[in-house]
């Protein structure tokens, strides 16, 4: 999973440096912060191996 | 309708580009240097801090090109803003973890704070650089019919942003030794998964 979010946020900024248009570098900006966002939803709703 | 970015504002936004290079750059130093693992929360920070940057990073592209509008200066400090809250969400989330009296913390604090509430330091420095800029954009941001196209200092620039893109690059194939094969970094990372598995989901 982190794998794909950097994946994507090198392509942000590839579309950035590549003069996509807006909508492209905003739709890939969005993806990418859903992505980090579930993740970490993920890490933050996950049950801890804990023993006491 | 272009714009054109006043000097301080132009040179501010990649004085803010550098700053968090810097952060990125000593995270490494700490991670290779010190051989302390980032933890997934430390590094949802970082890819807070990479989502955030690249708001400026899109308003100084443009306006080296001569293709900055206010639109698009308004999109890239809403993109920082953003970016920043994300990232300060994930490091209070940290810092929560770690609030209880006797608690360590994770990895080795620096000048007294642990690196995740530095790093909410910067994230709500960001909101507040955005506020100002925003607050100040009638007189830092001048629109024309054509914005100047051309940087200040090409070389300059170029090297700001080229650091930038050499970090994401560098954190990219650093997670991928990290996480190897896993969906996702273990709690407590005691290896680089892809040199030696450890059996993590």
């Amino acid at each position: 999973m982190d794998i794909i979010i950097l994946l994507v946020l090198l392509l942000t900024a590839g579309l950035m440096l590549a003069r996509a248009p807006r909508n492209a570098v905003l739709a890939a900006w969005l993806v990418s912060a859903c992505l980090i966002a579930g993740l970490f939803h993920q890490h933050a709703t996950s049950i801890l191996p804990l023993s006491f | 309708m272009s714009c054109a970015l006043s000097r301080p504002v132009y040179w501010f936004l990649h004085l803010w580009v550098l700053a968090y290079c810097v952060v990125l750059l000593a995270a490494l130093v700490v991670q290779f240097g010190l051989g302390e693992l980032p933890c997934p929360l430390c590094m949802l920070q970082r890819y807070g801090m990479f989502l955030s940057t690249l708001g400026p990073v899109w308003i100084i592209l443009d306006s080296n090109r001569g293709d900055l509008t206010l639109q698009r200066y308004q999109q890239g400090l809403g993109l920082a803003a953003l970016g920043a809250l994300l990232g300060a969400v994930v490091a209070a989330r940290q810092i929560a973890l770690h609030v209880l009296p006797g608690d360590p913390g994770y990895g080795t604090p620096f000048l007294g704070l642990h690196l995740y509430s530095w790093a909410f330091l910067t994230f709500l420095t960001v909101l507040v650089a955005v506020s100002g800029l925003l607050i100040l954009s009638p007189v830092t941001v001048s629109v024309m019919d054509r914005g100047p196209a051309g940087a200040p200092s090409p070389r300059l620039s170029q090297a700001v942003l080229g650091l930038f893109i050499l970090l994401l690059v560098a954190n990219a194939i650093m997670i991928v030794f990290l996480e190897g094969f896993a969906w996702m970094l273990p709690d407590d990372p005691v290896g680089y998964n892809l040199l030696a598995p450890t059996g993590t989901p």
